[in-house]
């Protein structure tokens, strides 16, 4: 195979010889290092093939031994440039057309996330179009360690991000974790005061002074436990120190979230009618060119989006693509759903509101959820109710004076 | 007697007799095609047969659309379909 393309490429020539002797004939050509190949022999005639730079040298063989030669070919790449030599256009084509492919290959057609859950696809590639990896941006100028860098501090949920470019197409490989929690300054002293209303059921304090008791109701910006330690020292118990500490205490409260919302018993069915219509747009280099525009007729009907980008092999991806959109028609019938069904919908909507709404680290202590039919539907007040962790630490400004140092401040 | 001594020497040290003593090296895969290392020359060549000068006398290869699909100065390789081979010495 390499050896075929090294001679296409070197050139070489078919000749017919005839003659007395043709074998006295190749033996001398062998002989004077000439590369022969592929002799074959037809009637009278052996037919063979030489090189470029053999032929040449072909001719005190072929009188030596009363042979004539005849070229049949020229076959090989210098003969057929020699052919076309005249054609400029042809090979300017040529070479634009590989300049052309080699300048469209040098952008970006498609940008992928890969391995995203919580973070959204969207602000990723947004944030990376600002910084310049976008489709149809040119990838030489992107400074890919840079970009990951920067997109590192920007998503916190980032563990582990690795853009890679191959061909036309851009892969953003993201791993994700869960976010660092916020680091406490424990040197400085604080207090530790309500985030919102609750009853107390616990207070368990490390260090500081505990201001709330069990049963306590807070509201939002209470004090619950204080930073300000008063120490009686062993050596004279007179005499009593005051100091400020960090407070750490957890200080679970009951928490009431209220929930409401209406079931509503009316709802449309849609009843699809089977017909469908397909509209076609090409988007090419992120222009969009309508060919066929139809108007759609029906009044009710789904869409549905399909997405198809022309692409060379897995790794590039062309700036040309078909958008097509399906819509199906169908006829709105009002319905009525059953008390059950209504029930089950409420049901299924407060759980989904617990699980997205409501803290980590709540605890939900009991569902009181209330059901009352109405004309409309069904009407649904619900109260959850949580514990949790309702402390939120805040620095204490202190007079200067009054700070007394203190070696050991675990002190309760 | 010099090609005796050679003979008995190139056994004893077993050296590769081809090169020591000139011999053709002779490889046939099935009846399809036949390399011949180390010749001398072509005697006659027509597709049916094929004679060929070597050092220890002259190669007869008979069969049918033989091809010389490669000729250099050491090497030869003939295709095609075989049906002969023979020494005449």
């Amino acid at each position: 195979m390499i050896l075929n393309l090294w001679k296409y490429l070197k050139g070489y020539v078919i000749i017919e010889v005839t003659g007395f002797s043709v074998s006295r004939f190749v033996n001398l050509a062998v002989h004077k290092g000439i590369y022969i190949w592929d002799v074959s022999h037809e009637k009278d005639r052996v037919i063979m093939k030489v090189s470029v730079k053999g032929f040449k040298l072909l001719k005190p063989c072929a009188k030596k031994t009363k042979c004539k030669f005849k070229i049949i070919e020229k076959k090989g790449l210098p003969f057929f440039a020699f052919r076309y030599r005249k054609r400029k256009i042809f090979v300017a084509g040529f070479v634009f057309f590989i300049a052309f492919v080699y300048f469209l290959s040098s952008f970006i057609w498609l940008v992928e996330v890969d391995g995203t859950d919580r973070i959204s696809q969207e602000d990723i590639i947004r944030f990376s179009e600002e910084h310049g990896l976008r489709v149809g941006g040119l990838k030489f100028g992107i400074n890919r360690r840079e970009l990951e860098a920067a997109m590192i501090n920007e998503f916190p949920y980032i563990s582990f991000i690795n853009i890679g470019i191959r061909g036309t197409k851009a892969t953003i490989s993201i791993a994700e974790t869960i976010p660092p929690q916020e680091i406490l300054d424990r040197s400085a002293p604080s207090d530790i005061i309500a985030k919102r209303d609750g009853v107390i059921m616990g207070v368990h304090v490390s260090t500081g002074t505990a201001i709330v008791r069990e049963f306590d109701v807070v509201s939002e910006g209470d004090l619950l436990v204080s930073g300000h330690l008063t120490v009686s020292e062993d050596r004279d118990p007179e005499g009593l120190v005051n100091t400020h500490t960090f407070a750490d205490a957890i200080v679970l409260a009951r928490y009431y979230y209220p929930i409401n919302f209406e079931v509503e018993r009316e709802y449309i069915q849609k009843n699809f009618t089977g017909n469908t219509k397909n509209r076609r747009r090409f988007i090419l280099f992120g222009r969009e060119i309508n060919l066929f525009s139809s108007s759609i007729s029906y009044t009710n009907y789904d869409k549905i989006r399909e997405r198809t980008q022309l692409r060379l092999g897995e790794n590039y991806p062309l700036p040309f693509i078909i958008v097509t959109d399906r819509y199906f028609e169908f006829e709105p019938i009002v319905s009525q759903k059953s008390l059950v069904d209504m029930q089950e919908e409420a049901a299924a909507i407060v759980t989904n509101r617990i699980i997205r709404e409501f803290d980590f680290g709540a605890d939900v202590f009991e569902k009181i959820i209330n059901l009352e039919e109405t004309e409309r539907g069904l009407s649904v007040s619900a109260t959850i109710i949580t514990i949790e962790d309702i402390g939120k630490n805040v620095r204490i400004e202190i007079p200067e004076q009054l700070e007394t140092p203190l070696e050991d401040e675990e002190i309760e | 007697m010099a090609k005796k001594i050679r003979n008995k020497l190139t056994d004893m040290l077993e050296l590769p007799k081809e090169v020591v003593l000139g011999l053709p090296l002779i490889s046939i895969i099935g009846s399809e095609e036949i390399s011949i290392e180390n010749y001398k020359g072509i005697i006659e060549y027509t597709s049916e047969r094929i004679r060929i000068n070597t050092s220890c006398g002259v190669l007869k290869i008979e069969g049918r659309n033989m091809v010389l699909k490669q000729i250099t100065s050491e090497n030869m390789l003939i295709t095609g379909s075989i049906l002969k081979f023979e020494y005449l010495i």
